[in-house]
């Protein structure tokens, strides 16, 4: 197919925009640069996946997007422009009235989330009252409704049981249930699987999926899994050390990486499906986000790495096909 | 040749009711004080060759890491028997099971927690070797840095604490301090799940070639289908304490006859390929280890169960070319002893 | 042991005590008495147990500034002639002395039996526990007291009256720990190793379950000087010839309202003044040390 068919003439305005995102935290040890110049959009409708390992940063622009950050952490700089609103600039009354209404967030704990001394009934119903104008008597309806769509056997019985009463998918529904019962326009998902089965994990992203289409809001899945993202994200974005390395339609990213880094992660996935003698690794570990090398972070464990990576910071390329990499030599795709 | 390891039907209970007055009820107008088992591994078998590595997968909650503790006796076996190297260890007390130590090491999940933060880097790999060893070693501190060099580890990295060093870098001290006794078995309990996607392959590789150096067999843990193929030379998949299916991973891979290890496979992500449509799911979740299902333990979520499932639990039975699976719709085979 | 010093000035711990105020001023407290109980006798002009050193023609002396006060005698003297001042320095010794004392007493008492019942767990554990329990259902003070009375004066017995109250709190922190620390891998491990029970519990366990005893031991010094003080004034904690600052206030407390207020009120503050330091160093401690136990 024509790689340039393939793009769309006129881009819809973006839902989310976040620009030059800078998120330090200031501690005693030096500054984390934890987020530090990341850009990128999530369209209408979307499901962006954003990946990285431990450290690289993924997580802290989900909570950077929520005003979730705490002292010693701060955004430096940056605008998260959220249907046309600067959330970065919102003081935090204004803030919560975005959180759970027009942006949800999932964690990877669902115990944390659900308060253990409230009913699930109770907790859904909060979030009608806080968000929307529904009159008592339909809130439990909708609270019934709503847990009959992501899975739960007998909403009716089970609306009055409390969060210890479910097991760990089902929890983790419940999650789900309360993030999206008032139909928010963004979900960003943190690690929403990790902590579960892998026959349980299927079973929960193919529901965000559908609650995120049949709603026509957008997805965030922050996770480490490529496999994962893979199957589920229209846009990967992937992260090291604070900045983004490459970004791209999520077949372009996984099939044609061009940055080396994520070239290495994909490599270093067993393949479950053919057997090799030795996986492909990358070399050393993750550096001190304190101490990051000048040039590019990932230059001292990068085959490709010459002189210049070594001192100049590669900025992001893009190519005609929308597929951006931030390398002094990026991986050409063969054709 | 004997295999290395022999488990027989092995069993392991844990009685979780607590106290007296924490199992007081009061049921019928009767009061009782009913106990709270959980069945952890019921009646699992299997061996591992010298130079083997027997790929345990499961689900949280099957068993696997149970089975591994109870293997290398930090949990007493409630029933059945283990052997190493032809010697029956089941009953070993703490002074008979000094000499097994040298044989049989563990290498830990989680590598914050599996090395002791106020020792240094040196004494932690050098414990086994000094507590097992017959009189005094004089060269204690050559011996420590050749085992480091061993797992990548360099002279400089010896008089560190652990929290100076990352994740990876932990899981290979661990590594160190199983191999500091030169053991014929090791036991790998989800060595790599606490890790990044990166250093697991720097760890896997690792520990492949080790086993290629030494030439000892792996017991190895995990829940991950991808890793589980890339080290294993057979497969067990165990679901609610009982192993399923067994075979060479190839059988296991290409040709999974439990319904279990196909939804197993199916549920797994692979990169690059649509997320599997629901139809292929199973559904609804592991039952409770304290109140076992009666027949087959996966009838409750099988979608191919029939009455027999319920009445009657099936034995691991004989396929052919090593491979065994407990399934009446797999009925022709020759039970497994 | 430079290369030790330097670690420490680099540290977090010492960057946020040098922020902290009342950090510095309850170490600065600590560090005063610390310096008078070792140095002080040979400042002070008078040993105040000696009978021979004492002038009786110089009792109930004001203190300096006041008229009538001696420069011989800072904080003025007592009916035998003694000085005030040295008398302090003297009860000063005697009051940390039995606390330190008793503070180490429980701490190794405690720590053992808390080591014990949370490792091995079981009877053991519940046997202990319960002690515990029992002991803390009653105010330390009301329990000191009590063990006084029937023991008679004397410092070894106000040692033994201390350590039976100050034992259990020891006890409950490290069983605590104990119980945590052993759930964790490094101790299956040491297991895995073949190591005996008694070298995982010392090698292995109690490395990892004493920090948060600084905390509890500053304090503790703290509380045992004040409860030592508390049984001297009720006249059952040191006897008359080793006068603690708690004694002296006693001492002091029958001549207070007839306007010879120094005797009592000086030995008062300097006890105010050393459990306000140690408190303040807990305190600071506490918020540090804390956090890091996870």
């Amino acid at each position: 197919m024509n790689e340039a068919a393939r793009i769309p003439v006129a881009q819809p305005a973006p839902l989310l925009s976040v620009r030059n995102l800078r998120t330090w935290f200031h501690t005693f040890g030096g500054v984390v640069k934890a987020v530090d110049g990341v850009s990128f959009d999530v369209a209408p409708g979307e499901i962006l996946g954003l990946v990285g390992e431990s450290g690289g940063g993924k997580s802290m622009v989900g909570f950077s997007i929520m005003g979730l950050i705490d002292p010693p952490g701060r955004i430096e700089a940056g605008e998260i422009v959220f249907e046309g609103e600067d959330l970065a600039r919102l003081d935090e009354a204004r803030m919560r009235r975005v959180r759970g209404k027009r942006v949800a967030m999932i964690f990877q704990d669902p115990m944390t989330a659900l308060n253990p001394l409230y009913t699930i009934g109770n907790q859904l119903e909060e979030m009608l009252k806080l968000h929307t104008d529904l009159p008592s008597a339909r809130r439990r309806e909708r609270a019934i409704e709503m847990l009959r769509e992501v899975g739960i056997p007998q909403p009716e019985s089970r609306l009055d049981n409390y969060p210890h009463q479910f097991s760990g998918g089902m929890r983790q529904r419940v999650v789900i249930a309360i993030s999206m019962i008032a139909r928010p326009r963004l979900l960003i998902a943190d690690e929403p699987t990790t902590a579960l089965d892998v026959t349980i994990q299927a079973q929960l992203l193919r529901l965000m999926k559908h609650q995120v289409t049949q709603n026509a809001a957008s997805l965030i899945l922050i996770t480490h899994d490529l496999a994962a993202v893979s199957q589920m994200a229209d846009r990967i974005v992937v992260l090291y050390c604070g900045r983004i390395v490459e970004k791209g339609r999520a077949a372009d990213v996984i099939e044609r990486p061009r940055h080396h880094y994520t070239r290495g992660l994909l490599d270093s996935i067993p393949h479950h499906d053919k057997a090799q003698a030795r996986l492909r690794q990358i070399p050393g570990s993750v550096p001190d986000i304190r101490k990051l090398p000048p040039g590019c972070a990932f230059a001292p464990r990068c085959p490709a790495a010459q002189d210049i990576c070594r001192r100049v910071e590669p900025e992001l390329v893009e190519t005609a096909t929308g597929q951006a990499a931030a390398c002094h030599f990026p991986i050409e795709a063969i054709r | 040749m004997a295999p290395l390891l022999a488990v027989r039907d092995l069993r392991q209970r844990f009685d979780v009711s607590g106290s007296i007055f924490d199992r007081l009820r009061i049921r019928n107008g009767r009061i009782t004080a009913p106990r709270r088992i959980v069945h952890a591994v019921n009646g699992v078998s299997f061996e591992i060759a010298r130079g083997e590595v027997l790929g345990l997968v499961g689900e949280s909650g099957c068993g696997k890491s149970t089975l591994a503790k109870t293997v290398i006796k930090l949990h007493e076996p409630t029933g059945g028997a283990i052997a190493l190297d032809g010697e029956d260890i089941t009953q070993h007390d703490f002074h008979r099971m000094r000499p097994i130590r040298k044989k049989m090491q563990m290498i830990f999940q989680d590598p914050y927690a599996s090395l002791n933060p106020r020792q240094r880097v040196r004494d932690i790999v050098m414990e086994p070797y000094l507590e097992n060893a017959a009189g005094p070693v004089p060269d204690v501190a050559e011996r420590a840095l050749a085992l480091l060099a061993k797992v990548g580890l360099g002279r400089e990295h010896a008089d560190r604490y652990p929290h100076q060093f990352s994740g990876g870098q932990r899981q290979r001290i661990g590594i160190a301090r199983a191999l500091s006794v030169e053991p014929d078995l090791i036991i790998a309990d989800e060595p790599v799940s606490a890790l990044d996607v990166s250093i697991q392959a720097q760890i896997l590789n690792l520990m492949m070639d080790l086993k290629d150096e030494f030439g000892f067999s792996y017991l190895f843990i995990t829940h991950d289908l991808s890793v589980v193929r890339h080290i294993s030379d057979r497969i067990g998949v165990m679901y609610l304490g009982f192993m399923v299916e067994t075979g060479p991973k190839d059988a296991i891979f290409e040709n999974p006859l439990h319904p279990y290890t196909q939804a197993l496979l199916a549920a797994a992500p692979v990169l690059g390929t649509p997320l599997p449509p629901a139809a292929d799911a199973i559904k609804g979740e592991v039952p409770s280890a304290l109140n076992l299902p009666t027949g087959c333990p996966f009838r409750t979520r099988c979608p191919l169960a029939f009455d027999r499932c319920a009445a009657e639990r099936p034995v691991l039975k004989s396929q052919g070319g090593g491979h065994a699976v407990a399934c009446h719709l797999h009925d022709a085979g020759v039970p497994v002893a | 042991m430079t290369a030790l010093a330097q670690r420490f000035l680099a540290s977090e711990l010492f960057h946020n005590y040098r922020r902290n105020a009342s950090a510095i001023i309850g170490s600065l407290i600590v560090l005063f008495f610390a310096g008078m109980i070792t140095i002080g006798p040979w400042v002070v002009a008078q040993d105040p147990y000696d009978v021979a050193q004492l002038e009786l023609l110089d009792s109930f002396k004001p203190p300096v500034w006041l008229e009538g006060g001696s420069p011989q005698y800072w904080l003025g003297t007592d009916g035998q002639g003694r000085d005030v001042l040295a008398s302090i320095v003297y009860g000063s010794r005697i009051s940390l002395f039995i606390g330190l004392t008793a503070m180490i007493g429980s701490c190794l008492i405690g720590t053992t039996l808390g080591l014990l019942a949370g490792f091995y767990g079981g009877r053991l554990d519940s046997v202990i526990m319960r002690i515990a329990d029992i002991q803390l259902s009653f105010p330390s003070v009301l329990t000191a007291l009590f063990l006084m009375s029937a023991f008679g004066t004397g410092v070894e017995k106000v040692l033994i009256a201390l350590i039976s109250v100050g034992w259990v709190v020891y006890a409950r922190t490290v069983r605590g720990s104990t119980l945590r620390e052993t759930q964790k891998e490094y101790i299956q491990a040491a297991r895995v190793s073949g190591l005996p029970n008694a070298k995982i519990i010392l090698r292995h366990v109690l490395p990892n379950v004493l920090t948060p005893l600084i905390v509890v031991a500053t304090i503790q010094v703290g509380t045992f000087v004040l409860i030592e003080a508390s049984l001297s004034f009720l006249g059952v904690g040191v006897p008359i010839t080793k006068p603690s600052l708690g004694l002296l206030i006693k001492n002091g407390f029958d001549v207070l309202f007839s306007g010879l207020w120094w005797i009592s009120v000086f030995p008062g503050l300097f006890i105010m003044l050393i459990v306000f330091g140690i408190n303040l160093l807990g305190d600071f401690l506490r918020d540090e040390l804390n956090p890091r136990l996870k």
